[in-house]
């Protein structure tokens, strides 16, 4: 057993270079990556670079076009928008990659819990995910955004919730298929822990499937969490949030369109980045859908 | 023999796969042939590039990966590499066809069994529906299931059943050459046996020629009356049954059937010959089998040799085959 | 078939009593006094008890899920606005249809332009129409609906001035909505059928219609297309959801008084019975067309169908 086991290890590495190599060769999943580390990069280090303070309110210099003062020009109180959409992207983009990690830690939880225990306690986490799956996923977080109220983390939550049902299905169903090989063998030979059993062979061989939809997970959670801001929940004006921008920015959208267009364009970008590396992953992993 | 009643002649045949920016060689420099009525076996390890003959011959490899490089393929004398397209539609299923290798995932999952045989009757027969639809009722039949399944679906079969429709779905319009690639690896080892009696009595039933795929010796020697073996996509024997059961000469050959008798549970395995086929993205300069060869000397590893007659029919690609023979005498 | 059918809508009714279960749930637990709501912040302790009496708030939580349950499920009635006072289920029905004309308009867009444009990409793979198809695809997927919804108001409404920014009215007022909320399920049903076309056309049984000399295009749409057509219908599925959600986003950029908006301003004003009602409305519209779906599936899967069908019937029907 302890052969196999290397045997086993060694051509786990080697899919995952296979993998790896793959996708470094796939030029628009690298392009995508670089563009959404881009743009975190930007955010980590917008307190420095921000050539003004995202809430310096500017009253002379109110509404004005893009210039080479205000690369992005400025808002109805002259905030310049260059900061504030650097600002904004901490905001952005930490609740995509917080709320799926937080999705992901939560439907690791239920998934192997169901999976493992099986019987009514696997019946009853299904069908309770089977409830939340019938509800469209942005209402289950405009709900719950209600209830929870807004703010940061209240809003992480709220867009985490409906994607659990996704991920722990995945999970209970990789963990059904592997335990049937292993685990037999290894709870009659061992009685080793069960726990043990699920972090060792369950989630590495897991991580395929969750991967792609993690990645492509961020991006729809970044799309939801705009929503969110832009219907007035989640994160909520003056916080520079894209989505939240966008909506205080639409009573000015006429005379100045701008003010709209920049803040759409980086959620774009972003979600872009995101997906072109979602795709990349998924045809690495799976390499003959391409040709 | 003479050449008129030479049936389907291969000639030197190389197809070449592209994957993932390398360039994958499957075939390399193939030649056969065969007569009406007569059975071939290609043997050899899985990956050799056997299904990759028979596809090319059906002219069904996947257009965007695969190239046929060189080669010739004659049907009673015309080259179906040259043939269009429009050609060839008339020619898969009526003229040749292909029993594949997993009965599980070869049917369309979402027709009647029934109508995919018709389908086939209807493009290659003018006939009405109805007559399709009895004839393929009938070729059930023959292939031993109730006329009434009909209108059943493939997951309603077992696979030795489905295997059995594929079979009936492949002779339907009387094919003069069937390809069977692999017709009884995924099933289980009883009924192996009765599909391989069936595909033999239909055979001779049909006057049918046979190209066999496969890496089970037994049913080769049940069936065959020339094997050629493939190793790393070239035949590096050929010849009568006989010669290559009683005489084998090519050292890859003789570990194949080394392999047998060791090997009691997993025989397609060959697991005795040591070390792996040559991965066909980078094949050695010379010899494919020289990195496993046991008699491999420095001048196999440069060059090539090719095949050579033994005697008749038979002959062998090992530059050496001679001394080993004197060596080791027969098997 | 039909018991096929009668098994899934008996399935159904409990989906739906969960959901309703569910938001209930969640909304007994929000912190905050619903009387509060009603009486308004001022209002004296007698009076807030007085409203809680009345609204039956005092009573235990499994009584009020029952009450909740019969009113709404076998009574239709979803109570009264907190603010208001006005009747919801009244409410709803004026404003359902608009949501309804909306969602199952977008939704058609979807599935009738995205997926043909996807199996047409995937049949034609790597060719210069595939490309560019899935090139605005990918745009479409990333594009925030709301924002494209903006965009056209802008070129469409602002600059050229030939469509109406918001409201409702005639059928020109749902163009630009309908776009707006179609673009992003459009994109990403077409990248769903390409795929799924690729999928299958690998499969086993396409090389077996080759080797039998079924024509390329009869290949195509009499072997692969129908056996693409199950992922390519739960994706539209999905996207159905999507819809169903997207409608609150799409009536906020275009102020169509609908469901959707209807359940943002009570989120925005705290007023619970509206909030319920309006997400199991949308709930229950969409569970229903998953039905509709789970039903066309039977008509396309002859694993259900012979299931349910029985081989006698087969049987008669091969001896004919």
């Amino acid at each position: 057993m302890h052969r196999e086991d290397k045997v086993k290890k060694i051509k786990k590495t080697s899919e995952f270079k296979t993998f790896l190599r793959r996708l470094r060769k796939n030029k628009p999943a690298m392009f995508g990556i670089i563009i959404f580390f881009t743009l975190v990069v930007l955010a980590i280090l917008s307190p420095v670079i921000s050539p003004y303070g995202y809430e310096q309110i500017d009253m002379t210099s109110k509404l004005q076009g893009p210039s080479a003062a205000h690369l992005f020009g400025t808002d109805q109180l002259g905030r310049d928008l260059l900061s504030r959409i650097l600002y904004g992207g901490r905001y952005s983009l930490s609740l995509g990659i917080l709320s799926i990690g937080l999705a992901l830690l939560i439907s690791i939880f239920l998934g192997s819990f169901s999976g493992f225990f099986g019987g009514w306690v696997d019946s009853l986490i299904m069908r309770i995910l089977d409830v939340i799956q019938s509800i469209p996923s942005i209402l289950i977080a405009i709900i719950m955004s209600a209830v929870l109220g807004s703010g940061f983390v209240m809003t992480i939550i709220a867009l985490a919730i409906p994607c659990v049902s996704g991920y722990a299905r995945v999970l209970r169903a990789q963990f059904l298929q592997i335990s049937q090989v292993e685990y037999v063998e290894a709870a009659t030979s061992l009685s080793c822990s069960k726990f043990k059993i699920m972090m060792k062979h369950i989630l590495p061989n897991a991580w395929a499937p969750l991967i792609v939809s993690a990645t492509m997970g961020v991006a729809t959670t970044v799309l939801n969490a705009s929503a969110l801001s832009f219907i007035g929940l989640g994160i909520q004006s003056p916080t520079p949030e894209w989505g939240a921008m966008l909506s205080a920015s639409r009573d000015y959208m006429r005379d100045y369109p701008y003010m709209v267009i920049i803040p759409g364009i980086f959620i774009m970008i972003t979600v872009l980045g995101l997906n072109m590396f979602g795709d990349g992953v998924r045809d690495a992993l799976d390499p003959k859908l391409k040709d | 023999m003479s050449e008129n009643n030479i049936f389907l002649k291969v000639r030197d045949l190389a197809v070449e796969y592209t994957s993932d920016g390398k360039v994958i060689h499957a075939v390399n420099g193939v030649s056969f042939s065969i007569d009406r009525g007569k059975t071939l076996a290609l043997v050899g390890e899985t990956g050799a590039g056997k299904t990759t003959i028979a596809k090319s011959i059906l002219g069904i490899l996947p257009d965007r990966a695969a190239r046929i490089r060189k080669g010739q393929i004659y049907l009673d004398g015309t080259d179906l590499l040259k043939a269009s397209e429009n050609e060839m539609l008339k020619i898969r299923g009526r003229k040749i066809s292909m029993v594949f290798q997993d009965p599980m995932t070869a049917l369309n999952p979402i027709m009647k069994v029934g109508s995919q045989i018709a389908e086939t009757i209807r493009i290659h027969d003018a006939v009405s529906k109805k007559e399709a639809k009895k004839k393929a009722a009938d070729m059930l039949n023959l292939v031993g299931i109730p006329r009434n399944r009909y209108n059943n679906y493939p997951h309603e079969f077992s696979g030795g059943m489905k295997q059995r429709v594929i079979i009936a779905m492949a002779l339907a319009c009387r094919p003069e050459l069937l390809l069977a690639d692999e017709p009884t690896t995924a099933l289980d080892v009883t009924i192996q046996a009765q599909v391989i009696k069936m595909i033999k009595d239909l055979r001779d039933q049909f006057n049918m020629a046979l190209i066999l795929i496969t890496h089970d010796l037994g049913v080769v020697a049940d069936i065959a009356d020339d094997v050629a073996v493939v190793y790393a996509g070239e035949i590096v024997e050929y010849g009568s049954k006989e010669d290559i059961y009683l005489h084998p000469k090519h050292p890859y050959t003789k570990a194949l059937f080394n392999a047998i008798p060791n090997l009691e549970t997993d025989v397609d395995r060959l697991e005795n010959i040591k070390g792996l086929p040559p991965d066909p993205a980078q094949l050695p300069e010379g010899c494919c089998f020289s990195p496993r060869c046991t008699y491999a000397l420095e001048a196999c590893t440069r060059a090539k040799s090719a095949l050579a007659t033994v005697e008749n029919r038979h002959c062998c690609s090992c530059s050496r085959w001679k001394e080993i023979d004197g060596g080791n005498g027969h098997e | 078939m039909g018991k096929y059918i009668f098994k899934r809508i008996l399935m159904f009714i409990p989906v739906v009593l969960a959901v309703g279960i569910l938001i209930f749930t969640i909304m007994y637990f929000v912190p905050g006094d619903p009387a509060k709501v009603v009486a308004g912040a001022e209002a004296s302790e007698e009076q807030l008890q007085a409203v809680r009496e009345q609204l039956g708030l005092n009573q235990p939580y499994i009584v009020r899920l029952g009450n909740f349950l019969s009113d709404t499920f076998l009574h239709f009635d979803f109570g009264e606005s907190y603010i208001t006072g006005v009747k919801i289920s009244d409410e709803l029905m004026r404003r359902l249809p608009r949501t309804l004309t909306l969602g199952v308009t977008t939704w058609l867009l979807t599935v009738l332009l995205g997926v043909p444009l996807g199996v047409a990409a995937g049949v034609n793979q790597n060719k210069f129409g595939d490309r560019f198809c899935m090139f605005v695809a990918l745009f479409g997927v990333s594009m925030p609906p709301f924002w494209l919804g903006l965009m056209l108001v802008l070129l469409f409404s602002l600059k050229l001035g030939w469509l109406p920014s918001s409201g409702i009215g005639g059928p020109q007022y749902y163009i630009l909505p309908c776009i707006a909320g179609s673009f992003g399920g459009m994109a990403s049903n077409a990248r769903q059928a390409r795929s799924a076309m690729l999928e299958v056309i690998r499969s086993d049984y396409i090389v077996t219609a080759r080797a039998k000399g079924v024509s390329r295009r009869k290949v195509i749409y009499k072997h692969a297309l129908p056996n693409a057509l199950f992922p390519i219908l739960s994706t539209a599925s999905v996207g159905l959801a999507h819809v169903c959600g997207g409608s609150v986003v799409i009536e906020t950029v275009f102020g169509i008084p609908g469901i959707g908006l209807y359940l943002l301003t009570a989120v925005n004003s705290r007023d619970y019975p509206i909030i319920q009602a309006c997400v199991i409305i949308l709930a229950v519209v969409f569970a229903v067309i998953m039905l509709i779906v789970d039903i066309l599936y039977a008509f396309i899967d002859p694993k259900i169908k012979s299931k349910y069908i029985g081989t006698k019937a087969a049987r008669r029907k091969a001896d004919a």
